[in-house]
């Protein structure tokens, strides 16, 4: 079976016709130039000159938050990483009761939204921790842990069994089994993950917002704060400028480097053995106990806290959910109910686009060679962009007729669907590639014209994986929360604006009521993260 | 000296290994002879101490070893699928046991060249694993178990899944490399020529 269509040459005259397929790749293509690449362009043509971008560099205060964005990131990515070995190592190779459902839990921190991820160690941790760098670096980890056990169980999963074997009939004790073989089989696992937490981290905005407090900048708060507080554009373009060249020199040497460490192993059908020994039966259990403990407590302990006000119990959050008057006179400027309804708006609105752009630009990659290689490299780089960069660039792109869009309630949901688009396109290439290459030449000599047999073949099967699609994009859009600060419009705030907005006043009543709608918004991606992935493990 | 005393092994209800003894004399070679499934994989796994036994004791050179964990038995095993680790070049894999004793780097570097002289690969010490032929990778590892002089020689099929020429080929090559390195071997194998032309004495299961 061959799992990758286009290393095989079909010939020509049974080939989709040369304009279907470019039709195919134009709508994908234009929609990303509209809404990425000519705003992208749009923040470097307000850069007014190199100077400018030389002055932002050295001036003090930016350098500082340069610094400190930095600093925070790398801490971040090294604890994460620290932590996240063993259960990684655990989950990939030991098989017990309950397994999947502790690889599908693992997940969820990483999908829910910044914002609810912040608000929940708000509500946990000691007011004398909030707006630390501690606090910072706790929520990252929560949040990232998940990169690592994913990418480091993969790469794990493919050492082959007999190579620990080997080294052991070697002399190798098991630790310097690990140390001399297993450590350097996944450094690029390694450096892979350290690299996605490096630049979640650096980019990260809604955590930083939420528990961060004040004084703890990131480049990232800076670009929302000039564009939005101080209405100083050429500054945030600057700094989005510098922040997008750092970015990509680190991706750039990740690729270089992992390359560079990158050993093949032939992947073999590893099974997960059962733990045998006490010594191991006690790992699992140490492990599967940390991770239910580390992903639990948060999630209580913010779902409890909207049941409480000054110290007791109370429903007084979940009883006014749809007034921003707490009392006549005293408003939190925040309805709950109001932005409950403009998240699923926005979601519905998201899920549609996202899905319609996805398939098309999937079945485009698919059936083109390397334009299609280009187009999704291309739907990649949003990913790398920062959330507020993209906002930031809309915001500043669609403000003169006839594109006049950015006060449009539809802008948001197109820029949640820039970030949910490469993930959508995954899911689809991986079901789409995944045939014998004899389907469609079958399907040939039964009288299916090329594009026929791509409806009936391929496209026809996608229906599982687009429903999965759309549970990633739902859950991209209700958490979205960079992008949504820049393009919000006051009365149609989203729930991670509202969430974002009530859980850094100061009273006991808005922040019960923003633990109130994290809470439900934490069980609702919950839900829908755990739902996709235990289906999927 | 290799002794199998009494040795039992069942997975769950299925007995593999009843009561199993043998012995094989210092720089003999055994051949394991017997078809697929009969558990001689698994008799290996117990003399190298990856798997434990339920009953018996494995002896070498007169000590009890049974408890002994396998890094510290002195055991070359050489795997049916050889086993080499993709992330060392051909050096790398053979001196990786001489590393695990300590060895000095000049040394390590000298026995390397010995052990690919014995078996006929010499200049590879760069190579890498990956541009292995089938009968160069199974050399290597031969090299790689050889190296830290083991007390014992396993070798699960080790000409399994050769083309013809290269198993009677290597099978001769293996021959010497045995002969000269009067190393005590267990070799496991379902083809009976390979048993009469490699070992001094044929154990038969079934």
């Amino acid at each position: 079976m061959d799992t990758d269509s286009s290393a095989i040459k079909i010939d020509t005259k049974n080939q989709i016709s040369s304009e279907v397929r470019f039709t195919f790749l134009l709508i994908p293509a234009a929609f990303l130039a509209l809404f990425f690449t000519f705003p992208v362009f749009k923040i470097f043509s307000k850069v007014l000159s190199i100077n400018g971008v030389l002055e932002t560099l050295t001036d003090e205060q930016i350098l500082k938050i340069g610094l400190f964005t930095i600093s925070q990131a790398l801490l971040s990515t090294f604890a994460t990483l620290f932590l996240g070995v063993i259960p990684a190592i655990v989950l990939s190779k030991y098989e017990f009761r309950g397994r999947r459902a502790i690889g599908a839990l693992v997940l969820i921190p990483f999908m829910l939204p910044t914002v609810v991820a912040a608000s929940a160690f708000v509500a946990l941790l000691p007011e004398k921790l909030h707006n630390t760098l501690a606090a910072i670096i706790i929520v990252h980890i929560f949040f990232n842990i998940a990169v690592v056990v994913r990418i480091v169980g993969l790469a794990f999963a493919q050492i082959p069994k007999g190579i620990e074997q080997s080294a052991q009939t070697l002399g190798a004790s098991s630790i310097e089994t690990f140390f001399k073989v297993h450590f350097r089989l996944l450094t690029s696992a390694l450096i892979s993950s350290a690299v996605v937490i490096f630049l979640f981290t650096f980019t990260s905005f809604g955590v930083i917002q939420v528990i961060g407090g004040p004084t703890n900048s990131t480049l990232e708060v800076e670009v929302a704060r000039n564009a939005l507080v101080l209405g100083d554009v050429s500054k945030a373009a600057a700094i989005s400028v510098i922040q997008l060249i750092f970015l990509s020199a680190v991706l750039g040497m990740s690729f270089y480097y992992s390359k560079r460490n990158n050993v093949i192993l032939k992947s073999e059908d590893q099974v997960r053995s059962r733990p045998e020994s006490l010594r191991e039966k006690f790992l699992v259990a140490s492990v599967v106990s940390a991770i239910i403990v580390a992903i639990s407590i948060p999630i209580i302990a913010l779902i409890s806290s909207s049941f409480r006000l000054g110290g007791d119990w109370s429903l007084f959050a979940w009883r006014n959910w749809n007034a921003s008057e707490i009392r006549p006179g005293l408003s939190t400027g925040v309805d709950p109910m109001s932005s409950i309804v403009t998240s699923i708006q926005f979601m519905m609105a998201s899920v549609a686009i996202t899905l319609a752009i996805g398939l098309i630009a999937s079945i485009a990659i698919f059936i083109n060679g390397r334009a299609g290689k280009i187009l999704d490299l291309g739907f990649a780089l949003p990913l790398a962009t920062s959330g507020v960069t993209l906002g930031f660039g809309i915001l500043i792109s669609f403000s003169y007729s006839p594109i006049d869009w950015r006060s449009n309630w539809w802008i948001i949901p197109v820029g949640h669907s820039l970030i949910a688009i490469p993930f959508v396109i995954r899911i689809l290439l991986l079901k789409l590639r995944v045939r014998p290459s004899t389907w469609p030449q079958a399907a040939a000599t039964l009288g299916a014209s090329p594009i026929r047999s791509l409806w009936t073949i391929d496209i026809a099967r996608m229906r599982a994986p687009l429903a999965i699609g759309a549970g990633v994009a739902a859950a991209i859009s209700l958490g979205e929360f960079g992008a949504t600060t820049l393009l919000t419009r006051t009365g149609t705030e989203s729930m991670p604006i509202a969430i974002g907005n009530l859980v850094s006043q100061t009273g006991d009543i808005p922040r019960a009521q923003g633990f109130m709608l994290a809470s439900i918004l934490a069980v609702v991606t919950g839900i829908v993260v755990f739902s996709i992935e235990y289906k999927n493990a | 000296m290799l002794s199998v005393n009494k040795v039992t092994k069942s997975f769950e209800t299925n007995l593999v290994l009843d009561e199993l003894s043998f012995e094989v004399p210092s720089g003999e070679t055994l051949a394991v002879l017997g078809p697929s499934g009969c558990g001689k994989s698994t008799l290996l796994k117990i003399i190298a101490g990856l798997i434990s036994p339920d009953q018996g004791k494995i002896e070498l050179n007169n000590v009890d070893v049974t408890k002994v964990p396998t890094h510290k038995r002195n055991i070359g095993f050489v795997f049916q699928d050889n086993q080499l680790f993709p992330h060392l070049n051909v050096s790398g894999n053979i001196e990786f046991g001489l590393k695990m004793l300590g060895w000095k780097k000049r040394l390590r570097q000298v026995r390397v060249a010995e052990l690919l002289d014995l078996v006929g690969l010499s200049g590879f010490e760069e190579r890498n694993i990956s541009e292995l032929s089938g009968g160069e990778a199974k050399r290597i590892a031969l090299a790689r178990s050889l190296a830290p002089t083991p007390k014992a020689l396993l070798l699960d099929e080790p000409l399994t899944g050769l083309d013809e020429e290269l198993h009677d080929q290597l099978m001769v090559d293996l021959n010497n490399i045995l002969n000269q390195s009067q190393t005590t071997t267990v070799l496991v194998t379902h083809d009976r020529s390979e048993a009469h032309n490699l070992a001094d004495k044929i154990l038969e299961m079934d």
